[in-house]
């Protein structure tokens, strides 16, 4: 009688998530790629950070070098900074319609990013105590390097006015703490930058 | 031709092959399945501590700056935040002076110790109390997660389509090499119909309910 209803006991064992030997793990196997994270819904019901999905973005890019002004060593994603003029953030913040669909470099600290899939990171102006930010989105031209909250950012990309959530952007300020969550009562009005390039140090 | 025993090695063969991959998969896949439950990447601990207002932490300064800071902590000046960094640095044993500080919104600092935020202390100045964080990578998740997120992309492309293709072989093979009643016609029949329900039903709860 044991013997009758071990199998089932063990394909039972492997669905809640134990391991089940190599001959009855074979048919759950095709499940296993069919939750590739990719399209996650579990972190879209979570109001996860919405531009994980479709991630594009991979760490192809990624090398070091010395930067030449502070001879501290710099982590490069994504394109080579084309050298434009810094644009300060409280100025993009300002006049969000000015720079719209422009190509801008910003300059600052990193204060919150995409610690699951590296899809984009927040920046503030040095020196910044209003919690101003900027959302960049880096997915898919670069995953944001682990560990980069505290960091040093220049980051050249695309100016974009988007509408977020409110689910979104409860998620954002109470998970990454950047903005106030008893601010946001409805969809709110965001200035990213779809970034090209960055260096981090 | 007998096909049977021929499937049998080759489902026998390919199982061995695939067992490393399937961990690696297996294992990120449950991982990232709880993305919203924890960070699969890092791991995280947290210590929290009363230090002080930030008046208090300020010795040297005057009464008159140390009253203004206590009635209004943002008003602080950026020599005086140096010396609350360094009195915070001091007061938890953190080398001096941190690589990065700055205010997240008007009533924290943040100050970074180590390498990017492995040692970060977030110093809340209206209640004194400092939140101190240490990171560590989880390098076994995180270097299945780089194989099974295909962060690279290159060859590894190549390799997890020729896994996922080999895992589908299995999936058949599996089926087809168990004869009689425990196979296919048999219970094996009854379990290959709930494991093609499952998704099935899934999707269509997903796409039904509200």
């Amino acid at each position: 009688m044991m013997q009758r209803f071990l199998p089932l006991g063990i394909v039972l064992a492997f669905c809640l998530g134990c391991e089940a030997p190599p001959t009855e793990s074979v048919e759950s196997k095709p499940e296993t790629i069919a939750n590739a994270p990719r399209h996650s819904p579990q972190h879209e019901k979570a109001a996860g950070c919405a531009d994980d999905h479709g991630m594009a973005a991979t760490d192809d890019s990624l090398r070091k070098a010395k930067d030449p002004a502070s001879g501290t060593e710099m982590t490069i994603v994504g394109s080579a900074l084309s050298g434009l003029e810094k644009t300060a953030i409280p100025e993009l913040l300002g006049k969000p319609e000015t720079y719209a669909g422009k190509t801008i470099r910003l300059e600052g600290d990193v204060n919150a990013m995409c610690h699951h899939r590296r899809g984009w990171f927040a920046m503030q102006e040095p020196g910044d105590r209003t919690g101003a930010f900027v959302r960049v989105i880096t997915n898919p031209a670069f995953l944001v390097p682990p560990g980069s909250i505290g960091k040093k950012v220049r980051v050249e990309g695309k100016v974009d006015l988007i509408e977020e959530s409110a689910s979104a952007a409860r998620h954002y300020a109470e998970g990454h703490q950047i903005g106030d969550p008893s601010a946001i009562q409805g969809p709110v009005k965001r200035v990213v930058l779809r970034a090209s390039g960055a260096e981090f140090l | 031709m007998r096909w049977r025993p021929l499937l049998l090695s080759l489902h026998r063969d390919i199982g061995f092959l695939c067992v490393g991959l399937t961990i690696v998969y297996a294992v990120s896949g449950i991982a990232v399945n709880h993305a919203h439950h924890w960070n699969y990447d890092r791991s995280e601990t947290h210590q929290s501590l009363w230090l002080g207002h930030p008046a208090d932490l300020l010795q040297n300064a005057s009464a008159e700056r140390k009253q203004l800071v206590r009635s209004d902590p943002s008003q602080m000046t950026p020599q005086e935040e140096q010396t609350l960094v360094r009195a915070i640095g001091e007061k938890i044993g953190r080398p001096l002076p941190p690589r990065n500080v700055f205010w997240r919104g008007p009533y924290e600092i943040l100050a970074f110790w180590g390498q990017g935020d492995d040692d970060m202390t977030v110093y809340h100045v209206s209640s004194g109390m400092i939140t101190h964080t240490l990171r560590k990578d989880r390098w076994i998740i995180r270097s299945f997660n780089a194989l099974h997120l295909n962060e690279r992309h290159g060859p590894w492309t190549f390799i997890a389509d020729a896994f996922a293709l080999l895992l589908c072989f299995l999936a058949v093979s599996g089926m087809l090499i168990v004869r009689g009643p425990r196979g296919i016609k048999g219970r094996g029949g009854i379990f290959l119909a709930i494991g093609v329900a499952i998704p099935i039903l899934a999707l269509l709860l997903g796409r039904f309910s509200p």
